[in-house]
């Protein structure tokens, strides 16, 4: 395919790949440097001798975290909590958006005005922990899903892509003999694949990043999901204290960065475009 | 209930009373502490920790597996991470559901302890003869434990040696390179000037002075402040008056500024200073670039072993210069405290709060005391010449396998660093024997902590963080020339802290300290 070509659009192109080429090298660099950092020799590390290329090649910061069993305790953990939470959340948040999408639920508005105050005030950190707390939910998995089951912002984003099915649809299934319930599952869910994805995406991205929930309501180690542990390596001992421990390493730390982020960015290519989605759906398309 | 209880107790004093009658064998004089069949029964305390990063909490600790079988207390650990302590404990306390034993600040047992939060210790004293002498032994640390009630709901962990002696910063230089010089320890300012000028004359490559911060205990304006002012920091006691003082009130101050212009205009000191992390600081004296500076002495030996494995030269070498100061002004340093901030604190609403309280006072007494702060005879510690000190198995830095492997030395788990940090001094090589020797004469014993009202925590709260920011700020300006030094900028600078409170709060630590220690 040829195209005419003018000078204008080969400065244009130049510049546009230049400037690419920049941003690619300013994203790429913090990657590479954790990657070469996690294989190189500690001392090479702290002594920052190490810029781009590892030196002094070692595995050693990785025997030490794959020989850790807490890594794998937390890693399980949040795949757990993950799974769990974005599972229930959909159900939840589904179950919840359909009767809402339906003008002739009676006490309708007052239920969204409800729901919309909620993304506005809530009750605070400390009776949110007490209502945990008599629920005898601490220091379980329930602590971690329940409070933060249904987003609101969710909720509304669900609601609008409901009301926009068609409702002939449901009128042809309910004549079919279907209930309201399984027209939901049967007929609205299957055609709500797109706005689930992205719900369910953001919701599991959301639980993966998430660490506060745990920290406060989580009393046990082996409960820890990985970013408390994340967290716990690399901010702790970044502080001057007395007989601290200086023998630490910092390629562990890198190590540890590199085996939290590596599922994620093997991942990450194949689901980004639901991301993109994401952002359009609610979205008003012209 | 009420009666149950006292049933039990007199039980339980009865049953240790028959049992020190019976004079039981191998652990004499050590009181009270019950071999006693009820004072034993098995029972079960939590206790909040956080994991340390040299190594994890366990709950197999052989030092806890003793101390079980001597009390009948097994402790059940709640671990949290070291970066979510805080905010952990103070959910914990405003929910008032703390775990059994806990560590807070003694500031958080004076404010939470009335409120029904923590147990009041007073109440037990009679009963826990260990606990009672302690507070009699440190009067300091009873009254950073007594709350505006009159009880008492912490244990203080104590830091510091009662002497004063024991203290954790140094002047570090690169002997390797100043004895090539031949370049003499400077005693005052402009000596210090001189020798970091031929310094920067022989390695113009590098930035002489590379202080690890701007302020706090090893932050350049402490240190320079202290050397021309005899103040430590902004607010402290002024040794020689025992009144606090405001360090830039004082006369010397100015010339601190001038002092630390100098060096920074002529590339004496590193221009990076203000923002200095602890990495980067790290990196500067591996590398070199970097041959003077003040820092923890404990980290001498690590820092020089790093440097060489990260391949510095083999004559790679740090040692100490002595304290100096300007003319007319005593150059000292702080011991560490005697009491720390933090203590530990029992639930009010702990199941058996005789039993706690019988534990506690069986963690301070010297059996416990060794346990949680020396671990086990023979095992981690040695008795030589009548006093303890660490195996030297357990290395330069015995408070990493110490931490790891016995859980002994552990925050929120000791309540003594104070002989842990002796025992291990005792056992030092002969350079940091000679550095703690060199140094004694001065180091002066720390000033002791003063209690403050609500009243004037309150103050504090609302004007020292902005008052401190504001120094650090305009100091910085002044140091690095982005505002001349003269006396009308001078002057509006001290005008402009007076308006942040300087006065107020300066007030306010002298009434403190003369209430605290009534003087």
């Amino acid at each position: 395919m040829k195209r005419k070509t003018g000078l204008g659009s080969m400065v244009f192109d130049t510049f546009n790949v230049l400037v690419m080429l920049v941003l690619i090298i300013v994203m790429l660099y913090p990657m590479v440097y954790v990657f070469s950092a996690s294989i190189s020799d500690d001392a090479m590390v702290s002594s920052g001798q190490v810029l781009l290329l590892p030196k002094g090649l070692t595995l050693h910061a990785y025997k030490t975290i794959l020989n850790n069993p807490d890594v794998w305790i937390s890693y399980w953990n949040t795949v757990r909590y993950t799974a769990v939470h974005t599972l229930f959340t959909l159900i939840v948040t589904a179950a919840m958006a359909y009767p809402l999408a339906k003008k002739w639920l009676p006490g309708r508005r007052t239920i969204l005005l409800m729901a919309a105050f909620t993304m506005l005030f809530s009750g605070g950190m400390i009776p949110t922990f007490l209502v945990v707390q008599k629920l005898g939910l601490l220091n379980t998995i329930w602590a971690i899903v329940l409070p933060s089951l249904v987003n609101t912002w969710h909720l509304f984003i669900m609601r609008t892509f409901f009301e926009a099915l068609p409702e002939e649809l449901e009128d042809a299934a309910t004549i079919d003999g279907c209930g309201p319930v399984q027209v939901l599952i049967r007929i609205v869910l299957p055609l709500s694949m797109p706005v689930m994805a992205t719900i369910g995406l953001y919701t599991a991205v959301g639980q993966w990043n998430s660490f506060f929930d745990a920290l406060i309501y989580l009393n046990d180690r082996s409960m820890y999901p990985l970013q408390i542990m994340l967290r716990n390596i690399l901010i702790a001992g970044s502080t001057i204290e007395a007989e601290s421990n200086a023998s630490e390493l910092q390629t562990l730390k890198y190590a540890l960065i590199v085996v939290a982020t590596l599922p994620i960015l093997c991942v990450y290519p194949f689901i980004q475009k639901y991301f993109v989605q994401g952002t359009m759906i609610g979205g008003i398309k012209g | 209930m009420k009666k149950r209880i006292a049933t039990f107790v007199a039980a339980a004093m009865l049953g240790g009373l028959v049992a020190g009658c019976t004079g039981t064998k191998e652990k004499p004089a050590d009181e009270t502490k019950g071999t006693d069949a009820a004072s034993k029964k098995p029972i079960t305390f939590t206790w909040l920790v956080y994991d340390r990063s040299e190594g994890k909490v366990r709950q197999d600790w052989e030092i806890f597996k003793i101390i079980e079988e001597k009390t009948g207390v097994k402790i059940d650990f709640q671990v949290v991470s070291q970066e979510g302590l805080n905010e952990k404990r103070q959910i914990m306390i405003a929910t008032n559901s703390v775990t059994d034993f806990i560590q807070v600040t003694t500031q958080e047992g004076r404010e939470h302890g009335p409120e029904k939060v923590f147990l009041n210790l007073k109440d037990y004293l009679d009963k826990a003869p260990n606990l009672k002498k302690f507070y009699e032994q440190y009067p300091e640390a009873k009254a950073l434990a007594t709350g505006a009630d009159g009880g008492l709901y912490t244990v203080p962990v104590l830091e510091g040696d009662p002497e004063g002696k024991g203290f954790n910063y140094v002047w570090l230089v690169r002997k390797d390179i100043v004895s090539k010089l031949g370049l003499k320890d400077p005693t005052n300012p402009d000596e210090f000037y001189q020798y970091l000028k031929t310094l920067k004359q022989q390695y113009p490559n590098t930035y002489p002075f590379s202080p690890a911060a701007a302020i706090g205990d090893v932050g350049l304006y402490t240190v320079i402040g202290n050397m021309f002012t005899g103040i430590h920091g902004f607010f402290n006691l002024n040794p020689q008056t025992d009144q606090y003082a405001f360090a830039p009130y004082e006369k010397g101050y100015k010339d601190a500024i001038v002092f630390m212009n100098k060096l920074y205009s002529e590339k004496l000191l590193d221009p990076e200073y203000p923002f200095l992390t602890g990495a980067q600081w790290n990196e500067r004296i591996m590398k070199g670039n970097a041959l003077v500076s003040y820092y923890w002495k404990a980290e001498l030996p690590t820092l020089t072993e790093n440097a060489k494995k990260a391949g510095a030269p083999a004559e790679f070498e740090l040692d100490v210069i002595l304290p100096f100061a300007a003319p007319g002004i005593k150059p000292y340093q702080f011991s560490r405290a005697l009491v720390g901030s933090a203590g530990r604190a029992i639930s009010a609403k702990v199941k058996d709060k005789d039993r706690a309280v019988q534990f506690l006072d069986y963690l301070l007494s010297e059996e416990g005391t060794n346990y949680l702060s020396l671990g086990i005879e023979g095992k981690t510690y040695k008795i030589v010449d009548g006093e303890p000190v660490f195996l030297e198995e357990l290395g330069e830095t015995p408070y990493v396998p110490l931490r790891r492997d016995w859980g002994v030395w552990y925050d929120n788990i000791t309540l003594n660093n104070a002989i842990s940090r002796a025992a291990w001094e005792r056992g030092m090589n002969e350079k940091s024997k000679a550095i703690n020797k060199k140094y004694e004469p001065y180091i002066i014993p720390a000033p002791k902590a003063i209690v403050k009202t609500k009243e004037e925590l309150e103050l504090e709260k609302s004007k020292l963080n902005n008052l401190n920011k504001f120094l650090e700020q305009k100091i910085t300006e002044f140091v690095t020339g982005k505002t001349p030094i003269n006396d009308t900028t001078y002057s509006q600078f001290i005008e402009q802290a007076k308006k942040l409170g300087s006065d107020e709060l300066l007030n306010m630590y002298n009434t403190a300290y003369k209430r605290t220690y009534g003087k």
